[in-house]
């Protein structure tokens, strides 16, 4: 099942939807949440939240005046839909 | 959907158990087999569960086992097993039991939920179909975007004008009153805070209403779910045009803050990739560059200032996309194209809290940072401002045309001659705005507010409590012109008829400079400034981010070259003009 969805994934070209992904392999969509949350947590997926994340502390440093709060909490971060990504290494 | 209670033995403790496939279940049993010779820790620990929770690799378990008598034969057990699998699978044990987890809940689903719907449309889906159509789905992310800026400027502008005859009229005039009581009316202390710190900041907090509009129509993109809409629409059109999909989302970003905007740029695994959106993104028009557009638009686009506002908004997108096209096919060559899956949120229906949470925690961000860097900055301007050159006069009683600030960026005005404004002052608003954007606005307010201050030194005195009544009554009318105002979103004027708004003394100074700067073209000028500020480099923490993302290399490569195609489109725009007799 997780092989199929991470197959499904690496052959889709471009962006694909997870609504349109769960139709595709009849997997209920917040079973391929938890899927997509385990494979990320694996390795074989980079959740792109956690990686933003990251950039919250060098964000702070960059000091944008007494306004900076970090990454996390910056105002003028729009809220970004939630996207999993293959990574490099794992391509092939 | 409906939920059918099943009788089956799904939950019951005894006699559940998930089949995890032949090899799996074999090394379960023979490690079940290995626990049964230890009774201390099979009575601890059912044998099955802990079979499992090795084969997955549980560190705690590992762990707890290791101290107990026996538990390294089982530890040594588990890897041989591991290790079986691991070349039966190809793959990680934990993966494989997680699969096989997956497929039983997956299967479970199927049988016990009964969709009512069978192909599966939410309403959410049903209004995606027209919002991320192929070729609907732009249209409708302009006409968003479109509906923003005429709400950001049109919709603003009693406000705006409020807080400008606020900060012009009773609190300078309070300011000056309390100056004289200490006695130091007349003196440079006055200047400073007047010329200075009033007109500079006063200057930048003018736009907050501008702002909140701004932030208020975000906010509803947010909440609602539009914009995650909004970044699939347009990644999809990257895609399309041989670009990275996923570089629209730091685009997106870019529109508040380029700062964050570069440091989400991590979310692309190429390097390539990364750099050439790191590139990119500050052609996102950000929060800060809007004051100088609804300035401009207002003083020499009054009948169509939104219009303006949306079409350098769009222009900065085109910028980029066109700027990435030639990149990708020239710098940064590469096929790769990475997939990804983007979860989509529910379309919500926004709520006035969440909305006034996201609306007041920006424009507050933006008030913070006009007492900070532009506090700092207008006072540093005022001080060289009043240093005078050539023996022109003493600190701070001089023409500010003879301060060393005007001097200085005299010498850089010809270089912007090309572009219709080859004026100190206007040259002197774009080298601030390398400090950060709203510093252009608040540059322009202190070089021109001179002027300003005399003509207002004729104004009556008034009392205190006059200038509150004053106040509270342009307040009240400043929100009925508001309420007047909604219906210019839908080309419905109903102030026609009324009396136009007297140019301010700043905006009469700025538009009589740019005519003189620009040959009697200050429309085409000021259209030409609105670029180049729009495309050269939006401020100093973004270069450090810059520097610190892309590497110091690409740091300079971006200032340079924003610079230079900042100077080429000002030239195209302000050339191209008066050649094709445009105004």
């Amino acid at each position: 099942m997780l092989k199929q969805l991470l197959v499904e994934i690496k052959n889709s070209h471009g962006t694909i939807l997870l609504n349109d992904l769960s139709r595709k392999l009849d997997i209920d969509s917040s079973s391929l949440e938890g899927m997509l949350t385990y494979l990320a947590q694996k390795g074989h997926l980079r959740d792109d939240d956690a990686e933003l994340a990251s950039a919250s502390i060098e964000c702070f440093s960059g000091s944008c005046g007494d306004s900076c709060s970090g990454m996390a909490a910056c105002p003028f971060i729009a809220k970004m839909p939630k996207t999993y990504v293959i990574p490099v290494q794992s391509k092939d | 959907m409906k939920i059918h209670q099943h009788k089956r033995a799904y939950t019951q403790r005894e006699g559940f158990s998930i089949d995890y496939g032949r090899e799996v279940e074999n090394e379960i049993v023979k490690l079940q087999e290995e626990i049964s010779r230890h009774a201390h820790i099979e009575s601890q620990y059912p044998s099955r569960w802990l079979a499992i929770k090795l084969l997955e690799g549980d560190s705690d378990i590992k762990i707890r086992l290791k101290v107990l008598e026996g538990g390294t034969d089982i530890l040594s057990a588990a890897e041989k097993s591991i290790a079986h699998l691991e070349e039966v699978y190809g793959d990680d044990v934990d993966v494989v039991i997680a699969d096989h987890r997956y497929g039983w809940i997956n299967g479970l689903v199927r049988e016990t939920v009964k969709r009512t719907n069978p192909d599966r449309l939410t309403s959410s889906d049903k209004v995606d179909r027209i919002v991320t159509h192929r070729l609907l789905g732009i249209p409708i992310f302009l006409l968003a975007m479109w509906i923003v800026f005429k709400l950001t400027a049109d919709v603003s502008a009693p406000f705006l004008d409020w807080v400008d005859g606020v900060i012009g009229g009773p609190i300078t005039n309070w300011i000056v009153a309390i100056l004289g009581v200490l006695g130091l009316g007349g003196s440079w202390v006055e200047s400073l805070f007047v010329d200075g710190i009033v007109a500079g900041v006063g200057g930048v907090l003018v736009f907050v209403p501008v702002m909140m509009f701004l932030y208020l129509a975000l906010a509803l993109l947010e909440d609602s779910g539009y914009m995650a809409r909004a970044a699939f629409v347009m990644d999809r059109l990257m895609h399309a045009l041989g670009l990275h999909g996923k570089s629209f989302l730091p685009m997106l970003v870019g529109f508040g803050c380029t700062v964050p905007a570069l440091y989400a740029t991590r979310t692309l695994e190429n390097e390539k990739d990364r750099i050439l959106t790191g590139l990119l993104v500050p052609f996102m028009s950000c929060g800060a560059r809007l004051p100088v557009y609804v300035l401009f638009a207002a003083i020499f686009f009054p009948e169509n200032e939104s219009g303006v506002v949306f079409g350098l908004y769009l222009l900065g997108i085109l910028t980029a996309i066109v700027l990435g096209i030639i990149l990708k096919n020239t710098l940064f060559k590469g096929k790769e194209q990475s997939t990804f899956v983007m979860e989509l949120p529910p379309y919500r229906l926004p709520t006035l809290r969440g909305i006034w949470f996201h609306m007041w925690e920006r424009t507050s961000a933006f008030v913070r940072k006009a007492w900070t860097i532009i506090m700092a900055t207008s006072i540093l301007l005022w001080v060289l401002m009043a240093i005078p050159v050539n023996g022109s006069g003493s600190f701070a009683e001089i023409d500010v045309s003879n301060s060393a600030f005007a001097t200085a960026n005299e010498a850089i005005a010809p270089v912007l001659a090309p572009l219709g404004f080859n004026s100190w002052e206007a040259s002197s608003a774009l080298v601030t705005g390398f400090v950060a954007k709203e510093v252009v606005v608040s540059t322009m307010a202190q070089v021109y507010a001179v002027k300003e201050a005399d003509a207002e030194a004729d104004a009556d005195a008034t009392t205190f409590f006059e200038d509150v009544g004053e106040i509270i009554t342009s307040f009240v009318g400043a929100t009925g012109d508001t309420i007047k105002s909604i219906p210019l979103i839908v080309g419905v004027n109903l102030f026609e008829g009324e009396e136009e708004n007297e140019p301010t003394a700043l905006m009469q100074a700025v538009r009589d400079g740019f005519e003189e700067s620009s040959g009697g073209h200050g429309a085409l000028a000021s259209m030409a400034f609105m670029v180049f500020v729009l495309i050269y480099t939006p401020c100093m923490v973004a270069i450090a981010a810059e520097r610190q993302e892309l590497g110091a290399k690409w740091m300079w490569v971006s200032i340079i070259g924003q610079f230079g195609l900042a100077w080429l489109m000002a030239f195209v725009v302000f050339q191209g003009g008066v050649l094709l007799g445009l105004g």
